[in-house]
């Protein structure tokens, strides 16, 4: 009785040599630029257009740029180039808006912080928990530094706040209030109770029908007109207010979106278990839900960072307002070019980062839920 | 099914019926459970087994006739699901472990977050559990078959006086 002879043990080949193209430039130009004769030529002709319209940016934006101009605009008129000395005289207005000079090492502060916070916390280095509470500490800070008022600190109106300090502060007060708000409208969407759903149904559906813009003016500009006077409230936490529920009735239908992919089998596990709703919200289903979507999630608060520039329609001096107000001066109005391909380049940087930081809590959820199953 | 009181009933059902809309799934279920004892369920697929036994800790609701566990009658109010759940240990067909979770985190949950034991009693028992199914924590990696091995472990975690 022999065993048949395919379960044969395996015997050791000798390696050998892969037959696969070896990778490398050259190799890389050969198979993807120079293929056939056509594509060859198509390459060439494309590459020279590549290169000639290269050449012209690096000209324009480099070898003949006025980088300084000691006496107003002057040096940058009789130039070819790009006017950089615009940014290096309206750096501050640009960065930190109407904020007073002498005041403006709080905004400096609260940039490094929160860019310091980003770096740290974008790693796996210290748990959830501490890195959310870390965000909590340097938004309170933030605002508590912008507005002043204790320790010492001048007080300063919300009207004088400005630049990229603002810019962070209404980012992070949407986020912050919008993702718990799109949580439990989600949650509730998807309630037995029928009024709690109409209500959630009703807000989503309501928000998500009205353009930013409209929803902004209508709580910065319109709704003062009907609120008695002791009643009123800051014009930037207005505004704010509108962001978050605009934030929040697009994530809402990520959040639902995330709850839906979740087996039904893991709420009854969890019920099973004796734990209740909200314990197997927090411990079971949102955690999961959450994970599924960081990355439908990450669009939305990259967009929230981007919509903060309409605050600059409503007469706040976030980055896009104050380079707005920057570059009215007439020494310097012709050159908002630059000055807006500065602010394009930031906010560009910004967003960038931001898409890493989403990629980095995906791969830290991701090694997290392969730990069990 | 005989004297309650006499053979000590951990399980009682009586005159249970469950529809599935038109479909009659439970039929005028009599049984009773007595401690210690145990109980081989038959029968093909889809003839409502895993519907009996989603019915003793109330993930289903029955619609006529007396279900009681232990000392508790389950009659759908959140205080006889609440004591019912806390007392009742249930494997699922398929398993429904929680991937976020670590094994250990899997078996302590119930007992900490439901039954409000100190943490370091639940570990205690989550490492014993595990030993009977021999699974040790120092695997890492828990894959394949192996994945099965905590669901028992925690249907068990709860000292049960029933095994679903
Ligand atoms: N939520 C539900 N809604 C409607 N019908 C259902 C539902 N759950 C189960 N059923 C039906 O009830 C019957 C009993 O299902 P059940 O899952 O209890 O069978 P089972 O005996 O456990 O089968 P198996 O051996 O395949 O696990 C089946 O006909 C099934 O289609
Ligand atoms: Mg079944």
């Amino acid at each position: 009785m022999s065993g048949p002879a395919s379960f044969a043990l395996p015997t050791h080949s000798p390696a050998r040599a892969s037959r696969i193209e070896v990778r490398g430039p050259l190799a890389f130009a050969r198979s993807h630029l120079f293929p056939t004769r056509t594509t060859g030529i198509a390459t060439l002709i494309l590459g020279a257009m590549v290169a000639v319209a290269l050449w012209h940016i690096l000209r324009w934006s480099i070898i003949d740029a006025v980088w300084y101009s000691p006496d107003g605009s002057a040096a940058c008129r009789t130039a070819m180039g790009a006017c950089w000395a615009v940014i290096a005289e309206k750096y501050r207005v640009i960065l930190f808006g109407t904020y007073p000079y002498d005041q403006q090492w709080r905004g400096v502060a609260i940039v490094a912080v929160w860019l310091g916070w980003g770096v740290v916390s974008a790693t796996n280095w210290l748990a959830v928990g501490t890195r959310l509470a870390g965000w909590t500490i340097v938004y309170v800070g933030s605002i508590v530094l912008l507005a002043g008022g204790v320790l010492g600190l001048e007080p300063i109106g919300t009207d004088l706040w400005g630049g990229l300090p603002l810019t962070f502060v209404i980012f992070g007060g949407t986020v912050a209030g919008g993702l718990p708000l799109a949580v439990l409208l989600a949650i509730g969407r998807r309630s037995q109770l029928p009024v709690v759903r109409l209500l959630c149904v009703a807000t989503i559906e309501g928000v998500r029908g009205i353009p930013l813009l409209a929803l902004l003016f209508f709580a910065a500009l319109i709704l003062p007109l009907f609120l008695p006077p002791e009643l009123s409230v800051d014009k930037l936490i207005r505004a704010e207010i509108g962001m978050i529920v605009f934030f929040a009735a697009y994530a809402a239908e990520v959040v639902r979106g995330g709850l839906q992919a979740i087996p039904e089998g893991q709420d009854e596990a969890a019920q099973a278990l004796g734990l209740g709703y909200w314990l197997r919200m927090r411990k079971i289903v949102l955690p999961q839900a959450l994970a599924i979507v960081v990355p439908a999630l990450f669009n939305d608060i990259i967009r929230a960072f981007k919509n903060t520039t309409f605050f600059s329609i409503l007469g706040l001096f976030d980055v896009l307002g104050a380079t707005k107000a920057a570059l009215q001066d007439p020494e310097w109005v012709r050159y908002g070019t630059e000055g807006y391909l500065f602010v394009f380049l930031l906010y560009f940087l910004i967003c960038s980062a931001m898409s890493r930081y989403g990629a980095s809590i995906e791969q830290d959820n991701q090694s997290r839920l392969r730990r069990a199953v | 099914m005989g004297d309650t009181a006499a053979r000590d009933l951990v399980v009682e059902m009586v005159g249970l019926n469950k529809w599935y809309g038109q479909h009659h799934v439970l039929r005028d279920i009599t049984l009773g459970l007595a401690k210690g004892e145990k109980m081989v369920l038959c029968g093909p697929s889809g003839s409502g087994k895993s519907t009996l036994i989603r019915c003793v800790n109330g993930l289903e609701a029955y619609h006529e006739g007396d279900l009681q566990v232990g000392p508790t009658r389950l009659d759908g109010t959140q205080a006889s699901l609440a004591t019912v759940r806390s007392r009742v240990g249930m494997v699922f067909q398929n398993f429904n472990l929680f991937p976020h979770l670590t094994v250990l985190q899997n078996l302590t949950l119930g007992a900490v977050y439901a039954r409000g034991e100190p943490e370091h009693r639940a570990i205690e028992r989550a490492h014993e559990l595990l030993e009977r199914v021999r699974l040790s924590l120092a695997d890492r990696q828990v894959s394949g078959a192996t994945v099965r091995r905590p669901a028992p472990a925690r249907g068990d975690c709860p000292r049960a006086d029933a095994g679903a």
